[in-house]
């Protein structure tokens, strides 16, 4: 056994193999630690003695064949390597049109729906949208309806109209104002063109019927004879 | 003139021509290397998984996958150091397969029991407790102390294989041996005493 003061300097010893003149010392007095030493001599002596045939097996002499055969069956090494350069270089490709195209997205200015959404909704639509039915105005009507279903769209999503105000100057805003404005003094004429188109007429025109007195039917004969000049 | 150049018959044949030499110099400088780095591929595995026959399918397997990319290195020395860490790589991911561990422990009693018939009973435990703390290793303390026990590796060899100065290598095998010491202190002073 080890004396305490010694014992890991000893244990570290025997694994490295040498001893310091201070150890060497010891030893030659202390009967105990020599004994101990010899015997964690004898161990690392074991151990080095069982790694030997664990570490250095014989190697099946089939190795060398079988990795030859496997080797005529694979493709160039030069193809393999391509082939991962190639796949590298589609890959970037492949990020970069994916990152293009979502810097594009992003710059990209708002759906037109959202400008148009950006300046409260004019009465005049208003005034449209409540025009009777029956007044069938067939060009008139789609526009102020899509209009109208434009404004419901966007307003059911309030943070796009956040979005809106940031990204039209304010200048258009403000012309877009004046032509809203300019369009809305003219109601009168509006409805004056939708009251202007008149309905179809539902009653007929009698005319008087028409007689054939006689009917001359001239035979194709007689027309080629005529046309012999082409 | 540019035209003519990229029409010109001779050179695609050229091209391919040179194309072929280089990989058949390729694959005759891979072949003259795997005549010597077969054997360590193989003891690198075979320390890891203790069976001959998984040993040399992983070495096999370690040669081919260095094949496919042996283009790609740079530094043709570092081939060895460069397989030895494929062949540990896939002898670990090889044992961590838990049926195929069982067969191969098996297999290595058997083995055991017909390669040491004179043996001693206490000699062959030891073996198999030495076997056992070597699995509890560490990995880099594993590899440092089979690569140094493998003949004609000296510690500069070792350095070069695993690409660590010298002093690491000798950090790594002093303490790998002294942690193999502890597992294994009681059973040999057992052994001594009978």
């Amino acid at each position: 056994m080890f004396c305490n003061a010694y014992r890991e300097s000893l244990v570290e010893a025997a694994a490295e193999r040498e001893l310091t003149p201070t150890l060497q010392q010891h030893l030659s007095v202390c009967e105990s630690c020599r004994a101990a030493f010899a015997e964690q001599q004898s161990l690392f002596a074991a151990i080095d003695a069982g790694l030997r045939p664990v570490a250095n097996p014989e190697v099946p002499a089939t190795l060398i064949p079988r990795v030859h055969v496997a080797l005529n069956e694979e493709p160039d090494a030069q193809t393999y390597s391509q082939k991962w350069i190639f796949a590298g270089a589609a890959l970037a490709a492949v990020l970069l049109v994916a990152l293009v195209l979502k810097l594009n997205h992003g710059t990209s200015p708002p759906p037109k729906e959202n400008i148009a959404v950006q300046v409260p909704a004019p009465p005049a639509f208003q005034q449209h949208e409540s025009l009777p039915l029956n007044l069938s105005a067939t060009r008139a009507a789609p526009r102020p309806q899509k209009r109208a279903e434009t404004v419901r769209l966007v307003s059911r999503k309030p943070e796009s109209l956040f979005t809106s105000e940031v990204l039209v100057p304010d200048e258009e805003r403000a012309a877009f104002a004046r032509f809203l404005t300019r369009d809305q003094s003219a109601p009168a004429t509006v409805s004056a063109v939708i009251s202007a188109i008149p309905e179809a007429p539902k009653v007929l025109v009698p005319l008087q019927p028409v007689e054939i007195a006689s009917l001359k039917v001239p035979s194709l004969n007689g027309e080629e004879a005529s046309g012999d000049g082409f | 003139m540019q035209e003519l150049i990229l029409i010109e018959p001779g050179s695609t044949a050229k091209a391919e021509w040179t194309r072929e030499a280089e990989l058949a110099a390729t694959r005759r400088e891979f072949e003259q290397r795997l005549a010597d780095s077969s054997a360590l591929a193989f003891r690198v595995a075979r320390g890891v998984l203790k069976n001959d026959a998984d040993a040399e399918d992983v070495a096999q397997e370690s040669l081919i996958r260095a094949f496919r990319k042996f283009a790609l290195l740079r530094d043709r020395n570092r081939f060895r150091a460069w397989l030895v860490r494929i062949s540990f790589r896939l002898a670990l991911d090889r044992l961590r397969s838990a049926k195929r561990r069982e067969l191969r422990e098996a297999e290595w009693m058997r083995e055991q029991e017909r390669s040491r018939p004179a043996n001693s009973q206490g000699s062959r435990e030891f073996q198999q407790q030495l076997e056992n703390a070597m699995d509890e290793l560490p990995q880099k303390l594993r590899l440092a102390l089979l690569l140094s026990a493998m003949e004609g590796h000296s510690l500069e060899e070792v350095a070069v294989l695993l690409s660590v100065p010298v002093g690491t290598v000798k950090s790594r095998i002093f303490f790998a041996r002294k942690q193999l010491a502890e597992k294994l202190r009681c059973f040999v002073t057992l052994t001594e005493n009978r």
